[in-house]
């Protein structure tokens, strides 16, 4: 055990006949009037601590402990370990139902002890408490996402009562913050927009153009494109695109604000966050939308050229072909579920960050819910429209 | 790091075998500031700040709002890179150390960070417990003890299964510092320890630091400027100027407090308001302004 003892007389087992190093942990259980009597003694440190710990630990289990009375008077404290260890024996006497009673430490060493003793000897925080069950869990699980609709609804109600508000108060709006959310939402997405619409047409015109030289009809894939694009790939791509980016934006950015105690500083001052906040994001939201869908679709319909001028196709006759088959109701049906899309990527943004809680994680788990609940409405909304269109014939 | 003799309680106390005592620590500084000198995007923040530390001492670096207190114990743990001059921890230069001599050095300090710095993936008790785990071989019930111990001597043990999240800015102070003693460090630096506390708590903590100091011998390096605080600990205060962007003013607080010859200087540690300082004073024709440097007084330029 590695325990040397500079005692001359041993009265138990545990302390074996002792090299005369002089400075090592050593103990001794001696029994007293009624009560366990353990003497420490030598040097103790963290690490110093493990050659004594065990075996106190295992000679504490093995006896009846009742009441302990602890001698420390030969024990050197080179750090705060010997707290700790006097914690863990004051715990097991605890369980065992006794009590310690620690003699010969000084009164600065004593003075520690005092501030060190844990409230409960026990020690019942030494332990992460029990999870709940599978049940429970799922009870909670279930309550949180109906509270979570239930908020969601209520905050649809604010925003709507915001927006009837600024439609009577136009000049108590923030145009600035209204430009600037323009600028980030919409000026500063359009390269990447144009990227991946010039992309999407490019794939859609080559996963076409094989298809399609099997039937001879390769002068259709203009028409497939621009019908593809501006029905539904623009719209679901530029949707998509505003959840990761813009959501995620908008919730880290309130999120932020409210672990800054910001928005609290904007409701004593009498300011109602969703007039001040909300308003001018979600407004740049459903403004911004169809104006990326139609750079998208531009964009793709400019990437699937580039795959017929490789197989000859003059640019004005693609135009003229896209252009052909293309209805108005192709074009606004597209743009139009965008402006929705924009509208509620917008409203799930701020509400991830208005809901945000505290501490340091909080600003990013908005923001992962915000980009996660926003994928689900634009793509369940995309849906809705293809049946609603469907239905009404355009 | 204990030495019993050079406690006269624990002398008296201890019937410890004398071959159980340790030397007496050395005299060398423990942390040794040479010329720092600070500048961010050509403004100066500090100007050849020199000091020492010796060891079981408590340094205050107190100071007025943006005079550098901060920046100084970023530089004093090597976080930063300074401009001109070095900090020697132990006699080592922290910020030029190798790899593996900075891990050793970094063993032997504790810091404790305004905000508390926890990790909030992590329990409280898993945050004191880290530098355990990392730096000693101790099991983990030894461990868990050790960390559940130190959160107790900050008034803590019974928060120790929460997330940080879950605790109060001061809880998260207290449990920062709690996880900066975890390793029992020769050096604790301390940002702000006892500011947003309340005056209980705050008075227990610096028990606490005097216990740790009598006991474990630690040295301490405390930026505050919470007063009672100062006067209950501080063996020296370092008193920085942002006009001076250097030390104006050394030694036990409640010497300076009485008879520091700077008229700003006593009114920093008297707590009064500077324009009645200036009444007041009967050293100098000059007010102190508020960032340490001096302006004509009142009644010398002439005013009622």
């Amino acid at each position: 055990m590695g325990i040397g003892s500079r005692q001359s007389q041993r009265s138990t087992s545990e302390t074996p006949a002792g090299k005369s190093e002089p400075c090592k942990p050593y103990f001794q259980f001696m029994p007293g009037d009624g009560d366990m009597h353990l003497k420490i003694g030598g040097e103790l440190s963290l690490s110093t601590l493990p050659q004594i710990w065990p075996p106190i630990r295992h000679g504490l289990r093995r006896r009846r402990l009742g009441n302990l009375t602890l001698d420390m008077s030969h024990v050197v404290c080179r750090d705060s370990a010997c707290l700790a260890l006097v914690s863990e024996i004051r715990r097991r006497a605890a369980v065992a139902g006794g009590k310690v009673n620690v003699e010969g430490v000084s009164p600065a060493l004593n003075d520690l002890l005092e501030m060190a003793a844990l409230p409960d000897a026990k020690a019942p925080h030494l332990f992460p408490p029990k999870p709940p069950g599978i049940v429970i869990r799922l009870g909670e699980k279930v309550a949180c996402t109906l509270a979570e609709a239930k908020a969601m609804v209520a905050f649809v109600g604010e925003v709507c009562a915001a927006f009837v508000w600024a439609a009577f108060h136009p000049r108590r709006v923030r145009w600035g913050d209204l430009a600037a959310a323009c600028e980030k939402i919409g000026a500063d997405a359009v390269p990447i927009t144009l990227l991946l619409g010039l992309l999407i047409g490019v794939m859609l015109a080559f996963q076409s153009a094989e298809q399609t030289e099997r039937y001879g009809v390769r002068t259709v894939i203009p028409a497939v494109v621009a019908i593809a694009v501006t029905r539904e790939l623009g719209p679901l791509i530029v949707a998509l695109l505003m959840a990761g980016r813009t959501g995620s934006s908008l919730a880290a950015e309130l999120g932020t604000m409210k672990v800054d105690q910001e928005l609290n500083a904007l409701r004593a001052m009498g300011l109602d966050p969703v007039r001040f906040l909300t308003v001018p994001r979600v407004l740049a939201a459903l403004l911004m939308a169809p104006l990326l869908c139609m750079f998208c679709d531009l964009a793709a319909v400019i990437g699937g050229y580039t795959v017929m001028a490789y197989h000859g196709m003059n640019f004005i006759h693609y135009l003229i072909q896209a252009h052909q088959s293309l209805n108005w109701p192709d074009v606004f049906g597209g743009v139009g579920k965008t402006v929705l899309e924009g509208l509620m990527i917008g409203m799930v943004g701020c509400f991830c960050g208005l809901r945000t809680g505290s501490g340091p994680r909080a600003a990013g788990d908005s923001a992962t819910r915000s980009v996660v609940m926003s994928i689900l409405i634009v793509v369940a909304t995309d849906g809705c429209f293809g049946v609603i269109y469907y239905f009404m014939r355009i | 790091m204990v030495d019993p003799s050079a406690d006269p309680k624990l002398a008296d106390s201890s019937t410890s075998p004398s071959t159980c005592r340790l030397e007496q620590p050395e005299p060398d500084p423990i942390v040794e500031v040479q010329d720092l000198t600070v500048q961010y995007g050509g403004q100066t923040i500090l100007e050849g700040v020199n000091f020492q530390v010796h060891p079981r001492e408590v340094l205050v670096i107190a100071g007025a709002s943006g005079s550098g207190k901060s920046t100084l114990l970023r530089h004093m743990l090597g976080l930063e890179t300074s401009t001109r001059g070095k900090v020697l921890i132990e006699g080592e230069d922290l910020a030029a150390a190798a790899i593996d001599d900075r891990q050793r050095i970094l063993r032997r300090i504790g810091v404790a960070f305004q905000s508390g710095a926890l990790f909030g993936s992590m329990t409280v008790l898993e945050n004191v417990e880290l530098p355990l785990r990392t730096y000693t071989n101790l099991s983990g019930r030894m461990i868990a003890m050790v960390a559940l111990t130190k959160l107790q001597l900050v008034g803590l043990a019974e928060q120790a299964q929460k997330k940080p999240a879950e605790l109060s800015g001061g809880m998260q102070r207290r449990a920062g510092i709690a996880r900066a003693l975890a390793l029992d460090p020769a050096i604790l630096f301390l940002d702000e320890p006892s500011a947003g506390l309340d005056p209980f708590t705050s008075a227990e903590l610096d028990q606490l630091i005097l216990a740790l100091q009598k006991l474990l011998n630690m040295t301490f390096i405390i930026v505050s400027h919470q007063l009672p605080s100062i006067f209950a600990i501080a063996d020296r205060v370092l008193l920085l100027s942002t006009e001076k962007k250097t030390i104006v003013a050394e030694g036990d607080p409640t010497e300076l407090r009485d008879s520091s010859p700077d008229p700003w200087v006593r009114a920093f540690f008297s707590r009064q308001p500077l324009e009645h300082h200036a009444h007041s004073a009967d050293s100098s024709n000059s007010v102190p302004s508020r960032n340490g440097g001096a302006r004509p007084s009142a009644n010398h330029r002439g005013k009622p």
